[in-house]
């Protein structure tokens, strides 16, 4: 299986492997309001239509679906809150992505 | 199956199933898909279910797609590939809806039907067999698409043979036809067989209301389904010692 280019081939790919309908996996992520997100918002992340809300959301389908949760911001084109609350300066910012960067390269 | 000239001209030549073989393949695949899941085989087969069925066959099963370019009753759209496996989409007022579920099992136990017996016509080593040298027809974007429509889903004519075949498929799926009689002989043991039965006969509506109750259809999808097998007849016929 081609790996996935997106966030939401990654979570279609894995959901599928593991033998879940959207339906099933829907109740198992939930909200910040602690209600499960509808099988449609499901189908239109996973068909790149929408994007998920919170990080909360990103952490649930890692764990949920096994998946690395670095990887899935990392293709959901988020920063993570630990390092985002952390407020680093501009040039901190730089040098860790040219840091990034270059370990691409390598 | 056996080979024929396609007279829609779509294809030079098409697949030909009888009733029985596509009856006996679907059976055999839907029961194994049960047994492995649950050790057991149990009906109706929930819609959920349904999904995952259709999923592991196709590259993206979208469940809630806008099909309102295609026009208003298009309920499911087939998009064949020559380079892997087909996509489906289904319209999202199907899934939005509780009370249209029977709709959205007919559609997509249809779609299954076009991805399972009818994407390899799509495969290119099959159309180059196909056609020859004078090379496929099939050119346009749309030419790959199977545009099903709401009132073709489970009874389209004969002559429609893509749309009739998956129809058929459609029914044989969700009312497998070994299940279907065994459950009918239980229920309805000397009441069956002696005569013929039709539609709006008192015995013809229990025979539809309980393949509705026990297979989660419509009553349309059932009395269909029963005429398909022969179980009922649209008119009563005279059973006659001495034919003319």
């Amino acid at each position: 299986m081609l790996d996935p280019v997106t966030f939401g081939q990654a979570i279609s790919q894995k959901r599928k492997e593991l033998g879940m309908s959207q339906k099933e996996l829907a109740a198992k992520i939930k909200r910040e309001d602690g209600e499960p997100i509808s099988p449609q918002y499901l189908n239109d992340i996973e068909h790149d239509r929408r994007s998920p809300s919170s990080d909360l959301m990103v952490q649930q389908f890692a764990k949920v679906l096994d998946l690395n949760s670095d990887y899935l911001y990392y293709l959901a084109g988020r920063i993570p809150t630990d390092i985002l609350s952390k407020n680093l300066p501009p040039e901190k910012v730089e040098k860790l992505m040219v840091a990034f960067r270059r370990q691409i390269k390598s | 199956m056996k080979t024929v000239p396609d007279r829609t001209g779509r294809f030079a030549t098409r697949p030909h199933y009888e009733p029985a073989e596509l009856d006996r393949e679907c059976e055999s695949i839907i029961t194994t898909f049960l047994r492995k899941k649950y050790g057991e085989i149990h009906f109706p087969i929930s819609t959920d279910d349904l999904t995952t069925f259709l999923e592991k066959d196709v590259a993206d099963l979208d469940l809630y797609a806008d099909l309102s370019e295609f026009g208003q009753s298009v309920e499911g759209v087939t998009i064949f590939s020559s380079k892997g496996k087909p996509s489906v989409r289904i319209t999202s007022v199907l899934a939005n809806d509780p009370h249209r579920e029977n709709r959205l099992r007919t559609t997509l136990t249809h779609e299954w039907g076009h991805v399972h017996f009818h994407a390899y016509l799509w495969n290119v080593g099959v159309m180059e067999l196909d056609f020859g040298g004078t090379g496929a027809p099939l050119k346009r974007p749309e030419d790959n698409r199977q545009i099903c429509k709401r009132e073709s889903l489970i009874d389209a004519p004969v002559s429609d043979w893509m749309e009739w075949q998956a129809g058929h498929v459609c029914g044989a799926i969700l009312m497998p036809a070994n299940h279907l009689k065994h459950m009918l002989k239980e229920r309805f043991e000397g009441e069956i067989g002696l005569a013929a039965v039709t539609p709006g006969s008192l015995l013809g509506e229990r025979l539809i209301q309980a393949v509705v109750d026990t297979y989660a259809v419509s009553r349309e999808a059932a009395r269909v389904r029963l005429l398909r097998l022969g179980l009922i007849h649209e008119r009563s016929q005279n059973v006659s010692l001495f034919p003319a």
